[in-house]
């Protein structure tokens, strides 16, 4: 009995929210045109650095400098938009940076203006409309009769929210998509939306049976999504009809990547799968360990990273060509690799929820790290 | 080290929160239902070891009388006490670290069980990742990845969070732990231990139920109903009777320390069985015994300690 109270005692004693601590991606953006790289460590800090490439990083500088401020932890990439960074964080917050200069002036804005109150976390990334002048995020929920997650517009340049909201069953989590007047998005309640940017009335819905928390992919007619119960659902865009499912052997979570006429979609299980525009699968890899972040399509080859860090270049040959798909693997360590990759030309950025940021170059020989920066200690990596 | 860690996930882990699913799941997708039924299954599994340690604790108890003749006979020695004590246990087949089989068992459980609620009852992507890794990809016959969301709302309670009254579940989780425990204390004969037993028996329910002020509801409900299918099973071997009296008057340890100081060697053991279960039968000693304590001019007598009191 006294083990038994020593125990209790001890994980009651744990940090945190009985151990329940968040603590963000370290997700990443990069802008190409000013070199400019921003993250949000995994305690909610915004850092944005100049990349100079083989000669490392500049920290151009990082926010808030108040504990208070920060943004608690960040899941999926800020986004950029003109002169700004928009950034999202469990803490609720929402932030409209200068991009050079992290401040709120000319145009810059903090949402939603509750400061200092207890705000409903954010886990999805900020999305703009295509006239950029609406920032929508999505949002947990907090409602008596459980969480019902909430889509919200923002004017881009003053933060002020537009008069509609749309509510789900269930917290949405996922970043949503736009496409002309529609905002695509999928909920813990199974179901996948399809909302008027114009009303916020629901254009079209989708159940499934399974939470869709993932980021959903767009082509040409269709969007697509996973769901928890592990398919993968094609529908057409404009009216909600599906057109084709592909199940795999667990959730999908990671955001599918289209390249042309191909799709590639990564599960839970540590499968990627290559399909056709019909949903017809060209061949599968089994990586042996789970996959969140999304395949990434460089010129040498597709990109895949596990939680774990077991980063793979694989040949995107649409041919069964079996092992050989394989081109190189390399262990990253430091797991917690959960947050999208990004590339730029032959190089690759590749965040992990540890606070190490590494930069690789990518060929067909593999890959050749450039640096490895951690962001908790501001140092580069051993 | 990682060894362990591979223990705990595939051991503990994985097969309880499964199991907790797959109740989940059948059972109306309830998770408070999921946790009842997890918690018998638990006392199922346990329930020979349960059974066990009862036997124990009764033939313990039955032992009382000759460990009081031990106490008397060596008083002050406590290495001979000690010995004859483990050989008085040995001659009848007694245990006494065999009791704790049951509740060694519990510990891995309750925090394992924290574990897989935090997971189960997810709030933050970390979690439903750690979820997702540790569900059976074999375990196709029932829909177990399409549990999600896990729906946590019981009466008023969110099951992954703490009772939000917060009165009632700490109430009920510190009520039935000492019910449990005062249903299977075995009286000690010794009567510095019978001392910190009474204090054990208030002082686990109130930091338990200060525990519980924190710990998810779940978990407090895993341990309200493992209390209660505890007292019924112990019910059913020794009945009602170790409840009685519920509230035991305490005597302060002077008078104990007194009252032994009294009692010569040649003194013969009470053998009166009704003291057996009662743990408190100093508290029937005569009164004319207890009121000796103070000198007629009101001070307290010193109590005699260790070897001098028999020299």
């Amino acid at each position: 009995m006294v083990c038994i109270i020593l125990s209790l005692g001890m994980i009651s004693c744990m940090p945190g929210d009985l151990g329940r601590a968040v603590t963000g991606w370290s997700p990443v953006v990069y802008d190409a045109d000013e070199s400019l790289l921003i993250t949000v460590d995994q305690n909610g800090y915004i850092h944005a650095f100049n990349d100079n490439g083989y000669d490392g990083l500049n920290p151009a500088w990082k926010y808030p400098q108040s504990k208070d401020d920060r943004l608690i932890g960040a899941f999926n990439p800020p986004l950029i938009h003109g002169n700004f960074v928009l950034v999202t964080g469990a803490s609720g917050d929402i932030y409209s940076l200068n991009k050079t200069n992290r401040s709120f002036s000319d145009g810059g804005w903090r949402a939603p203006e509750s400061l200092g109150k207890d705000l409903v976390p954010i886990y999805g990334g900020p999305a703009i409309s295509p006239d950029g002048n609406t920032v929508y995020v999505v949002d947990v929920g907090v409602d008596d009769n459980g969480n019902r997650g909430q889509l919200q517009g923002y004017d881009t340049e003053t933060g002020k929210p537009l008069d509609w909201v749309f509510t789900a069953e269930g917290p949405i989590w996922g970043t949503p998509v736009t496409e002309q007047d529609r905002i695509y998005f999928g909920s813990h309640d199974k179901n996948f939306y399809s909302v008027d940017t114009a009303t916020g009335l629901v254009d079209w819905s989708f159940p499934t049976n399974g939470a869709v928390v993932s980021k959903p992919s767009i082509s040409e007619q269709l969007v697509l999504f996973g769901s928890f119960d592990r398919n993968l659902y094609a529908i057409e865009k404009n009216s909600g009809v599906l057109r084709w499912t592909f199940q795999g052997p667990n959730w999908f979570w990671a955001t599918p990547t289209i390249s042309g006429t191909t799709i590639y979609v990564a599960s839970m299980n540590g499968t990627l799968h290559a399909l056709d525009h019909n949903g017809n699968e060209l061949w599968v890899y089994d990586h042996k360990e789970p996959i969140v972040s999304s395949p990434l399509i460089t010129n040498s080859g597709i990109v895949i990273v596990s939680i774990e860090g077991k980063l793979s270049l694989l040949d995107s040959t649409p041919q069964d060509i079996g092992d050989s798909r394989e081109k190189s693997t390399l262990e990253l360590g430091n797991n917690g690799y959960k947050a999208p990759m990004i590339a730029d030309n032959e190089y690759i950025y590749v965040p992990s929820q540890r606070d190490h940021l590494k930069k690789l170059r990518v060929s067909s020989a593999g890959f050749n790290e450039i640096w490895c920066y951690d962001l908790e200690e501001e140092q580069f990596c051993e | 080290m990682e060894i362990f860690a591979l223990l705990w996930t595939e051991v503990i882990i994985k097969p309880m929160l499964n199991t907790l699913i797959v109740l989940y799941v059948v059972f109306f997708q309830n998770m408070a239902i999921a946790i009842l039924l997890f918690t018998v299954i638990v006392r199922l599994v346990t329930l020979p070891l349960t059974l066990k340690q009862l036997r124990q604790m009764k033939k313990m108890t039955e032992l009382q009388p000759k460990m009081r003749e031990v106490q008397t006979k060596f008083a002050g020695d406590r290495t001979r006490i000690s010995q004859e004590t483990m050989k008085v246990y040995r001659d009848a087949g007694v245990s006494p670290v065999g009791c704790l089989g049951p509740l060694i068992i519990q510990m891995p459980i309750l925090i394992g069980l924290f574990r897989v609620l935090i997971q189960i009852l997810y709030t933050t992507p970390d979690d439903l990742i750690g979820y997702s890794e540790r569900v059976y990809s074999w375990l196709t016959f029932v829909p177990v990845h399409q549990a999600v969301p896990i729906n946590a709302q019981f009466l008023w309670l969110d099951l992954g969070a703490p009772d939000p009254s917060p009165i009632i579940i700490p109430f009920l989780v510190a009520a039935t732990t000492f019910l449990q425990q005062k249903m299977t204390t075995t009286p000690s004969p010794d009567p510095r231990q019978q001392s910190s037993q009474a204090m054990m028996l208030w002082m686990i329910p109130i930091m338990l139920g200060f525990f519980a002020l924190q710990f998810p509801a779940g978990l407090s409900m895993y341990w309200i109903v493992s209390n209660l299918i505890g007292v019924g099973i112990q019910y059913f071997i020794t009945g009602w009777q170790p409840l009685w009296p519920l509230f035991p008057k305490r005597i302060p340890q002077d008078s104990q320390q007194t009252q032994r100081s009294r009692q010569r060697p040649n003194n013969k053991p009470n053998n009166n069985s009704s003291e057996v279960n009662d743990g408190n039968s100093r508290t029937q000693r005569p009164h004319s015994r207890r009121s000796r304590r103070t000198r007629p001019d009101g001070t307290k007598r010193r109590p005699n300690r260790g070897r001098s009191r028999n020299n």
